[in-house]
């Protein structure tokens, strides 16, 4: 079986940005998902989306642009679905 | 009426109410283990606050937040690879929140910055646990005028006290060097220590009454024997708000100084407001202890220049960074040594690291245009060591100069006498200084060859031993000889007994802590 890397690119719109709470709704949604490595990217930085002090200290406020990768397995999906839950983030 | 008596003399009476603290055994101080015993504390402490968490976490969603960062690999894995390297525990976990803290430094919205809050709190919770901070507080609702009767009082017991309601401390373990009788002095609450089982006699409630002097507890007093203190502890008072001057007294012809000691800014306002002739001991530790990364020069800069500008034309002596050993700092990782107190300490690691003494040097050089400033070196034991450090400040001199900053070009240099190898060799080091000051808390230590915070040690290690009479004595001398003025800044100068003989072996000034100023200088006084 051979892994390929999936990118998807998008912007914050939650109106505080990543905080604490969504950040570890992500922390958590990440470790249902198969791919072996998911990474969120800036411009400047890119964090292990596993560890939330790496999501936290990307300092993602509103309108930030990112990119996700995901890869090793169901790697579409993933990068969907970490792209929906980011898009609904309200608070 | 009974009486307890120790063997330990200290000074003052008090009178109080006993509140007996129990504590079954000494704790072990859990933050210092290493190795698989700090693995095992390390998941010890992530699994009570993760229970702590999960519980509060059903009420206030915040909180499986917090849960959700207790276990990300950037902390849990980097402690436990922290210990691996040989870090404590308390360590470990400090460096994992330098590293987490650096990674957000560069974060520049504010909200986003100040969840760092939320990275804190979680940590300080392991750190609680490992500290033994998280158990309930025994000193709640401490009574206005209490006597803590323990059997040893640590750190983090006095750091939980409202320190206003105590008037005394009687404790079974320690010394007037350990923590329990140099916190007492600093707050000026009387301390009978070494009562044998005291916990145990006295009884919650019992009225008490302290006399430091003679070393006696006396347990719910007769009104004959009460009456008489309450007149012995009035002439006391009368004689301690008696004024004195606020300049050096003389003493047979010669000048005497009383300095205080300070370990922050707020001590230095202490030491000047009771009268002190200066600062004659600056422990400049504070300084790298409040933050979570090496202070900068700038940083340490405005320390310096505010703690001159207190003293208000009065000398402030700054003894550099004194680390190592048995005080770490949360941010730089020293090797462990089997004998921190003969490792690596004071001059001995700042000489190593050539950058924290020049930034720390250059700091002090540049309050030096605002007041007479002094350096003194601390943990000296060889001449070479005097002669690096001086060709280090003469290198941030060169700096300045090259700058067009202003200092003081003629700003004097002294060490520490903590070592037998400075007492022993005193001639040959007092020609390369301007002054000495005796540390005979660690030079007690050291000539005994007994720890001081050894309660087993304590019938050997106070300064009044001849052996360390004798080497206070040859460093007197040593200096005269050579022409250069000495004094004592350890805890042995604030001892009334003391006093007299200092100033007959030829001491020239005394660096006692804020609430011994005025009693000293009354002794000197009263030594005509």
């Amino acid at each position: 079986m051979t892994f390929k890397m999936i990118t998807k690119k998008t912007k914050i719109t939650a109106p505080h940005g990543m905080h604490a709470r969504p950040a570890a709704e992500l922390v958590k949604l990440v470790k249902t998902l198969d791919p072996s490595k998911i990474t969120i990217s800036t411009q400047t930085k890119s964090a292990n989306a596993a560890s939330m002090f790496s999501i936290m200290a990307l300092g993602l406020k509103n309108g930030t642009e990112i990119t996700i990768s995901s890869e090793g397995g169901n790697e579409s999906e993933a990068a969907q679905q970490i792209a929906d839950f980011i898009a609904n983030i309200k608070e | 009426m009974e009486i307890l008596q120790s063997k330990i003399k200290s000074e003052g009476i008090a009178f109080g109410t006993a509140f007996v603290v129990e504590n079954d055994e000494i704790r072990k101080h859990a933050s210092t283990l290493i190795g698989e015993e700090g693995q095992a504390k390390f998941k010890e402490a992530m699994a009570k606050v993760e229970k702590d968490l999960t519980k509060a976490a059903e009420k206030n969603e915040v909180f499986a937040a917090h849960l959700e960062m207790l276990h990300d690999p950037m902390l849990e894995e980097n402690v436990i690879e922290n210990i691996k390297e040989g870090a404590d525990v308390n360590s470990a976990i400090r460096i994992a929140e330098g590293r987490i803290t650096y990674m957000f430094g560069d974060i520049d919205d504010d909200y986003l910055k100040s969840r760092l809050d939320d990275v804190k709190d979680v940590i300080d919770r392991l750190l609680a646990f490992i500290d033994g901070r998280d158990q309930v507080n025994p000193y709640d609702n401490l009574p206005e005028g209490s006597i803590i009767v323990a059997h040893n009082l640590a750190p983090s017991d006095t750091t939980k006290m409202d320190i206003g309601k105590v008037v005394g401390f009687v404790t079974d373990l320690g010394s007037l060097t350990t923590h329990v009788g140099i916190f007492a002095r600093y707050n000026g609450i009387i301390a009978v220590v070494g009562i044998n089982k005291c916990e145990k006699k006295i009884k919650n409630g019992d009225e008490l009454i302290l006399d430091g002097g003679r070393g006696l507890v006396i347990i719910n007093s007769d009104d004959q024997t009460l009456m008489e203190y309450r007149r012995e502890a009035k002439l006391e008072e009368e004689d301690n708000n008696a004024q004195l001057p606020t300049t050096p007294l003389e003493y047979k012809d010669r000048q005497i100084s009383v300095f205080g000691n300070a370990g922050n800014l707020n001590e230095v306002r202490n030491v000047i407001m009771s009268g002190a002739d200066g600062v004659g001991l600056f422990r400049s530790e504070f300084l790298y202890m409040q933050t979570s990364t090496m202070p900068d020069e700038d940083i340490q800069n405005r320390a310096y220049s505010e703690a001159v500008q207190i003293c208000s034309g009065k000398p402030l002596t700054i003894r550099l960074l004194d680390i190592g050993g048995d005080k770490g700092l949360p941010y730089m990782q020293l090797p462990k040594e089997d004998n921190p107190f003969l490792g690596i300490r004071g001059i001995r690691l700042t000489l190593r690291n050539k950058d924290i003494f020049k930034t720390q040097v250059r700091a002090i050089l540049r309050a030096s245009a605002l007041g007479e400033i002094r350096i003194m070196l601390p943990m000296v034991s060889m001449t070479s060591e005097i002669t690096d450090a001086k060709n280090l400040i003469k290198e941030c001199m060169c700096e300045l100069e090259k700058e067009d900053v202003s200092f003081d070009k003629n700003i004097k240099i002294g060490i520490m006498i903590e070592t037998p190898a400075t007492v022993l060799c005193a001639e040959e080091f007092a020609k390369l200084v301007d002054f000495f000051s005796i540390g005979t808390n660690d030079l007690t230590q050291y000539i005994m060859s007994a720890d001081r915070g050894n309660a087993e040690m304590s019938y050997l290690c106070f300064a009044e031993q001849p052996a360390v009479q004798k080497a206070i004595k040859m460093s007197i001398d040593a200096a005269h000889k050579v022409g250069i003025p000495i004094g004592m800044c350890g805890e042995h100068a604030s001892l009334s007994s003391a006093t007299e003989t200092l100033l007959k072996y030829g001491l020239d000034f005394f660096s006692v802590a804020p609430p011994s100023i005025h009693k000293i200088k009354k002794n000197i006084r009263n030594c005509k």
